[in-house]
């Protein structure tokens, strides 16, 4: 039985580590996005 | 012109919401099948007629270890489409897909490393041997986590993309010679599909319940690659819009 649950773990484990690399990146590339739209505004106005 | 903008973004707003829907779909899908590849390995499946006491609980490993093969497969096949597409059509979007299909299919080959390794010690009382077919495995898994450090230091996008793209098209070729590795090397390891390796430790007979089982990992590990593939894909084509633009701003 260890033999089993240790498989099954080790994997989800790897999975679920992988999500949430997926996740943190999503979230670093939307604050990166937010943060071009506030340059660009910027830009913008300083143009206008 | 200021009566097309608003259009372009109706038409771009839409787009996101259809992009979101379905790959919300895709997760839901994902982990429903997930969640019954579970089920089937570790209730519906009969065990094996042949095995007893550990070796026999350790053989539902099996499910998961071929589901991890399917996915680290269908990881490397799409690098090597993206790979020849890039090669052909010089799109950024082929080489994308190739590096997300290289991070989520070694995900996958990770997974069947170590589901073998905890399946090899009740079977064949060690965790790890120098088996041709374990040897060949690792050295794909580690041919392509090099694939993915190699690429991170060109910074030309075009000149990443080519390395990438020429490097992925020879990792590939470990592929079949991992496949045979059982069939044509002395080797412990079964052999599943088209044929069979008379000095396997461990075999067993495949019947209706384990067939369909295999069917249903199949199925599930399809699903939550295509789920991560394609989130991955999505992401870095958006690290490299970000990269333009902020090029463009400085």
């Amino acid at each position: 039985m260890f033999y089993l649950a240790a498989a099954f773990i080790a994997v989800w484990v790897a999975v679920l580590a992988y999500v949430v690399y997926l996740s943190n990146r999503q979230s670093h590339l939307e604050d990166e996005l937010r943060t071009l739209e506030e340059l660009l505004q910027a830009q913008q106005a300083r143009k206008s | 012109m200021s009566t097309i903008a608003p259009a372009q973004r109706q038409t771009a707003k839409r787009q996101r919401s259809g992009w979101r829907t379905a790959a919300l779909l895709l997760n839901l899908a994902a982990v429903a099948a997930v969640a019954a590849l579970m089920w089937a390995s570790l209730l519906y499946a009969r065990p094996a007629a042949n095995l007893a006491g550990d070796e026999q609980t350790a053989q539902r490993i099996f499910y998961l270890h071929m589901a991890c093969n399917f996915g680290a497969l269908a990881g490397y096949l799409v690098s090597l489409v993206g790979s020849v597409a890039y090669l052909l059509t010089r799109s950024l979007d082929w080489d994308r897909a190739a590096q997300a299909g290289i991070e989520v299919g070694t995900l996958c080959g990770f997974g069947t490393i170590v589901t073998g390794i905890f399946w090899a010690k009740p079977t064949w009382n060690t965790y790890w041997t120098w088996d041709p077919r374990l040897t060949t495995a690792t050295i794909t898994v580690l041919l392509y986590i090099a694939y993915l450090l190699f690429r991170n230091g060109i910074d030309n996008r075009h000149t990443r993309a080519r390395f990438g793209s020429i490097y992925a098209l020879f990792a590939f070729l470990s592929l079949p010679l991992t496949y045979y590795s059982a069939r044509w090397f002395r080797s412990i390891h079964p052999v599943i599909f088209s044929g069979e390796n008379p000095e396997a430790q461990g075999d067993f007979a495949i019947g209706p319940t384990m067939s369909q089982t295999l069917t249903i990992s199949a199925v599930a590990f399809s699903l939550l690659f295509s789920a991560l593939m394609i989130q991955r894909w999505r992401q870095l084509r958006v690290e490299d819009r970000i990269a333009e633009l902020r090029e463009e701003v400085e």
